[in-house]
């Protein structure tokens, strides 16, 4: 079980590891349209469609990834004060009433939704004309995703309240940017007192 | 099916958010939830293909695709080092000044507000930049926490701000004309958070003592110069590039975005702070956090989607028309309403939730809908600093010396917080503020 585990956790990393570039082509894609535009005198068919479709595949599949990272916005404040057992518990709860059905239904309708638009192999209505349907799948695919991501930390919070451990994950956040401001500049003279001075005051 | 009277599912509905958020459960998947919940027992299971055409519709949403990209032009910005020289210059310059750390903060807070459109990362920067140098120039701790909570809330309202891009969506007004609507309202806010610290800096000096003589003398006049020209020249740039473009119609707002990323990206290496692994943490917090916004939006619509179709939407516009306050005083319910929302909500859901209904209200009773809308805006950015939940508090708690304990950042906050709502009764009282500018620059 533990290598499943470690398998979808690092599904999630790797889509995140890759999707996060999309932001830098869609950065690119809108600029060269601007550039386009003023420079070359000509702006592109491409670029309005082709944008919008970046934007909706880099934050939907990049949902998993944040979820790995638990990074989606939520009140911990009571959360935090809980034993470790404590969290398990609420989370199994919240998860199977709140997390599973929502995201069943949204990979069951989501599927539905992109199986029609291969079916007619849709395309859009404008000059460019590009296929609708891959960008259609993405929905019931961020929807697995997301899925398989909340099975394996459900999983996690039964073997905790069961056992009080769990499989660890091997992806963890870095710790926030400690309150020590890094400081660069202080002269190598000045650096050597301190550093004298500190160890005077452990002493 | 089961047949529910609005007005229940109403209570419920909402029962439910905070339930499922005290739950510590992600916002965005509370939402879905309750919508899914709420969904099949008063329409059966059926009826949700609902959510894949809202989804679908942010999906497709041409003006929200400036929101990664602002994301990426904040985080570009913050790694790129201007606010640590920004800071240093601007406190070096009002070092005289009783007060001057606290002024700094307010000054660098409300320009990096003008460079990025979300509030976490000022938030964090001005914590530790500005607070350690306060502290040890002997600040007092309430004033100290609560310049930089107030101050970095800025971000999210003075443009360009992904909140107002989010507020453009839901009402149709443009993104310009709020973007222009809100710049007003964020330098009184600025203002009035000046007054506050000198004034209480010049009544109380040991509150904010003014710099020794001997680090103000360690930088000559020309020196200083210089410092200012680098620190400060690069970010007026891009504040005015990007808001210039966006207001001659050069470009859309969502290309302006994309520029100002690819300026901050020039910014980034031209300060020389470039670095493979810089670069790559950039792109992961940017991944992050747009996700987490427009995941919230997903959960948001096909919550909103479900409760206005069961008729909470109009249980809830009886409720507040039919309280008899007034124009004015269902305006105050209006705001109250956000107020508490924000007091446990993010930003994200309640403009989601609530601008289907107070719109409409807002529309009946003959309020302008671009005053309104920036008015919400500065209502909801003050959430960000409201104890117990404000985000602010927890960043600036996160980023914080030990010696500086919970007690300090609350109280040091609520100061700064009536100021926020002096601010947006001036507004009130004053609805040029925000008119006039869209007026001229907004052909």
């Amino acid at each position: 079980m533990k290598h499943i585990l470690d398998i979808i956790d690092s599904i999630s990393e790797f889509t995140g590891r890759i999707c996060r570039w999309a932001v830098v082509l869609l950065a690119a894609v809108m600029c060269y349209e601007v550039f386009s535009r003023y420079v070359l005198g000509r702006p592109t068919i491409w670029s309005f469609e082709t944008s919008i479709m970046l934007y909706a595949f880099y934050f939907m599949m990049c949902a998993s990834y944040a979820l790995l990272y638990k990074a989606h916005v939520a009140i911990d404040f009571f959360y935090e004060r809980l034993t470790k057992k404590g969290q398990a518990l609420l989370d199994v709860i919240s998860t199977t009433l709140f997390f599973f059905p929502f995201l069943v239904v949204v990979f069951i309708e989501g599927s539905k939704f992109a199986a029609d638009s291969w079916m007619l192999l849709e395309r859009s209505w404008s000059d460019f004309a590009p296929p609708l349907y891959p960008i259609k799948t993405v929905i019931p695919l961020t929807a697995l995703l997301l899925l398989l991501q909340g099975f394996a930390g459900f999983y996690r919070n039964i073997q905790i309240l069961l056992t009080g451990e769990c499989y660890e994950t091997k992806y963890k956040e870095e710790p926030l940017p400690s309150c020590a401001p890094v400081i660069t500049d202080i002269p190598e003279v000045n650096r050597i007192e301190v550093e004298k001075l500190e160890e005077k005051k452990n002493d | 099916m089961i047949e529910m009277a609005p007005g229940l599912i109403t209570i419920l509905m909402f029962v439910g958010l905070l339930g499922g958020l005290f739950l510590g459960q992600p916002l965005a998947f509370v939402l879905g939830g309750l919508a899914t919940i709420f969904g099949v027992l008063g329409w059966g299971v059926d009826s949700l293909s609902l959510f894949i055409n809202r989804i679908n519709g942010l999906m497709e949403d041409y003006t929200l695709v400036a929101i990664p990209l602002f994301i990426l032009m904040a985080q570009l910005m913050s790694k790129s080092g201007v606010a640590e020289g920004l800071f240093k210059t601007v406190q070096l310059l009002f070092g005289p000044v009783r007060g001057g750390i606290a002024v700094a903060v307010v000054i660098v807070s409300t320009l990096l507000a003008a460079c990025t459109g979300i509030t976490g990362a000022a938030c964090v920067t001005m914590g530790v930049l500005g607070l350690p140098i306060m502290l040890k120039n002997g600040y007092d701790k309430k004033l100290a926490t609560g310049c930089i909570a107030g101050s970095s809330a800025l971000g999210i309202l003075i443009p360009p701000s992904i909140m107002l891009i989010v507020m453009a969506e839901q009402s149709g007004e443009t993104v310009g004309r709020l973007f222009a609507g809100a710049i007003i309202p964020g330098l009184i806010l600025s203002t009035l958070y000046l007054t506050y610290i000198l004034y209480q800096c010049w009544r109380y000096p040991h509150k904010g003592p003014a710099l020794p003589k001997a680090e103000r003398d360690a930088v000559t006049r020309p020196q200083l110069f210089k410092m200012l020209l680098t620190s400060l020249v690069p970010p007026l740039i891009l504040i005015f590039g990007v808001l210039g473009v966006l207001f001659l119609g050069i470009a859309t707002p969502t290309e302006a975005s994309a520029s100002g990323a690819f300026f901050a990206f020039v910014l980034y290496i031209a300060y020389g702070r470039f670095t493979k692994k810089g670069f790559i943490e950039v792109l992961t917090e940017t991944a992050k956090t747009s996700a987490m916004v427009l995941v919230v939006m997903v959960g948001a619509t096909c919550f909103t989607g479900v409760f206005m179709g069961l008729g909470g939407g109009d249980v809830v516009q009886e409720f507040i028309l039919g309280a008899g306050f007034g124009k004015w005083g269902t305006f105050l319910l209006m705001m109250l309403i956000c107020f508490f929302l924000g007091m446990f909500l993010d930003w994200i859901a309640i403009v989601m939730i609530t601008f289907p209904i107070f719109l409409p209200i807002a529309q009946t009773l003959g309020f302008d809908t671009l005053w309104f809308v920036v008015a919400v805006a500065v209502m909801l950015q003050d959430s960000f600093c409201t104890p117990p939940f404000g985000y602010n508090l927890f960043y600036l708690k996160g980023c914080a010396p030990p010696e500086i304990k919970t007690k300090h950042i609350y109280l040091g906050a609520i100061p700064f917080w009536e100021l926020m709502e002096l601010g947006l009764v001036i507004v009130c009282i004053f609805p040029q503020t925000v008119l006039w500018l869209p007026s001229i620059l907004i052909k």
